[in-house]
């Protein structure tokens, strides 16, 4: 609520700008230019016409959405891959077990090698994939998941590691390390246990 | 003073404490990201009223329970958890309900300091003060805190404990073993005494009354492959009066009660069907001038749950406190003997709240004292 009044009035002393700032950006009055920087703008401006001439084209606008189709299509395809140390002995496991060993529930592999979790930092793209994806979380859920057992002493979730590339490096040296990464990111320093798509 | 002046001193002390404030929250909210701390908070609103004609339904504030934690280095952890709380006055008081400082010694021992809940029982040891974790509105009475009107244990301790979990190939056996500061009783404000309005066991947060000290062991099996724990646990007590003695005739800081406490429990917890019970053995010995002798007392709870949908749980617990009229310990403290059902309807709204209806009734044993029906709508959440 006070969000809500704070913002709306920030918008109304504002307002006196806006009619101006539309000017601005639809390309109205040059001589309004002077409230937001002179001939640097100007030429910003021109330089965003150009742009907008070149994709009025019919080429170069299909070309256009061609690439953010095919883009598009890659990041939809993306899969995260669960990933091992090596040395682990075992070269599989189900999705049901990738969520108890994320979620802390599975701490030692059927063979009695201890697990160490490694986690990505909140904020990596992969994080909200994997749990979306094979937990079956979101990430306030897993929050909320981890507070309770974090105040209940039944737990502490895993060190977090920022992007794929660090937590490539720290399973391949870990001895029982398992963590997840884009399946893109995937190299043979590691043995890949579970993909999901 | 000139217009100028105050204008200037005035407009001098807005700029200070606007820059103070910004200050303030980057300092807050720097923390968290520089070292990693975990702060989260757990808090309750509700209405309740009961079949009592003295006592008027309210709407109330509950607790506001505010905590924090660090792995300060790779093997410790420092955990710290207040309370706001109002009392029957309206008034708020604050409470440190947890601060300790643990190290990881083995894989399988760490040695912790400083206040935490008494490893007694299951409830006591994985449900805490926030509401939401627990699936009743309230505990069961006989483990209330301290400070709760039906309060029969030291539900905290504060001292030093050492606990470890060894794993074998069917389940993991946790192991706890505290010494902390023995508790107290003022038997002058016992509601039993005259003029006492009421009282409470004192587990000494910075000074304790005495050299004897509490301790207390408990051991758990938790099964791999079946969703079933069980385990035991003992509990020696010294109790030492905190009142002037006039009511006991125990002198100030005097032996009162020795309590030796032994008890099991078990928790089973599939998807959808879950099942609590535990029960504690009370041996009351009367240390003070009339020495009554040891004096045996039970307690106890069995509750279950059924998860119908992700969402909607039903849940009904029954609990009871058996013990001898000459006991001392239950005169001092003016507990009720007898049994309570409880059921309570829980819809968790999401995994950071959920709404809980409960109904319950009391079963005094004593004819003097009036069977009571109560009822609580509550809704608790988590703050991240």
């Amino acid at each position: 609520m006070f969000n809500m009044k704070r913002n709306s009035s920030a918008v109304s002393a504002k307002s006196s700008n806006r009619s101006v700032f539309q000017q601005e950006m639809l390309g109205g009055n040059p001589s309004s230019t002077g409230n937001f920087g002179g001939s640097k703008n100007n030429q910003q401006r021109k330089r965003g016409q150009e742009m907008g001439n070149l994709l009025c084209k019919p080429k170069y606008f299909a070309a256009l959405a061609a690439s953010l189709l095919f883009f598009g299509l890659q990041a939809a395809s993306a899969g995260v891959a669960v990933i091992g140390n090596p040395d682990l002995g075992m070269n599989s496991i189900t999705a049901a077990q990738a969520a108890d060993i994320f979620l802390g529930k599975m701490i030692k592999l059927p063979d009695g090698t201890q697990i160490t979790v490694i986690e990505h930092k909140d904020g990596d793209a992969v994080k909200d994939e994997f749990y979306d994806k094979v937990v079956g979380k979101s990430p306030s859920q897993l929050k909320a998941y981890w507070a309770k057992l974090v105040f209940t002493g039944e737990g502490v979730p895993p060190k977090e590691y920022a992007g794929d590339k660090a937590v490539l490096d720290r399973v391949s040296r870990t001895p029982g390390a398992i963590g997840y990464v884009s399946d893109g990111s995937v190299n043979k320093s590691v043995k890949v246990l579970f993909e999901g798509k | 003073m000139r217009f100028q002046d105050w204008k200037f001193k005035e407009s001098m002390k807005m700029i200070s404490n606007k820059y103070l404030a910004i200050a303030g929250l980057t300092l807050i909210a720097g923390i968290p990201a520089a070292q990693a701390v975990d702060f989260g908070a757990f808090g309750d609103v509700s209405y309740q009223g009961t079949s009592e004609k003295n006592t008027a339904d309210s709407f109330m504030q509950g607790q506001f329970d505010l905590y924090a934690t660090q792995k300060i280095d790779p093997k410790t952890r420092v955990f710290v958890e207040m309370v706001f709380e109002a009392g029957p006055d309206n008034h708020y008081g604050l409470d440190l309900e947890r601060l300790n400082i643990t190290r990881q010694l083995t894989p399988g021992l760490s040695v912790a300091w400083g206040r935490f809940h008494t490893p007694i029982g299951y409830w006591n040891t994985a449900y805490h003060h926030g509401a939401l974790i627990q699936d009743t509105v309230a505990r069961p009475t006989f483990l209330d805190f301290e400070d709760g009107s039906g309060a029969i244990f030291p539900t905290h301790i504060i001292g030093i404990m050492a606990d470890g979990k060894v794993s074998t190939g069917g389940g993991d056996l946790n192991y706890m073993l505290a010494v902390g500061n023995g508790s107290s009783i003022n038997t002058t404000n016992s509601p039993n005494a005259p003029g006492g309005t009421g009282t409470e066991i004192d587990v000494h947060n910075v000074a304790d009354t005495q050299d004897k000290k509490m301790v207390v062991g408990a051991v758990n099996y938790k099964m791999s492959r079946v969703p079933l724990q069980f385990g035991v646990f003992a509990l020696h007590d010294p109790f030492a009066e905190s009142g002037d003695g006039s009511f006991s005739g125990v002198g100030t800081n005097g032996d009162l009660i020795g309590m030796q406490v032994w008890g099991a429990d078990v928790r089973y917890a599939s998807h959808g069907f879950d099942m609590i019970a535990e029960s504690y053995n009370i041996d009351n010995k009367d240390k003070s001038p009339a020495n009554t002798g040891s004096h045996k007392a039970s307690a106890y709870y069995v509750q279950f749950g059924y998860r119908v949908t992700d969402s909607l749980k039903p849940i009904y617990r029954y609990e009871n406190v058996d013990f001898l009229s000459a006991d001392p310990y239950f005169k001092y403290l003016g507990t009720p003997e007898g049994g309570r059902h409880v059921l309570d309807l829980r819809y968790d709204l999401d995994d950071t709240n959920a709404l809980k209806f409960e109904v319950s009734k009391t079963e005094p044993v004593s004819s003097a004292i009036k069977s009571e029906t109560s009822y609580a709508l509550q809704w608790a959440f988590l703050m991240l």
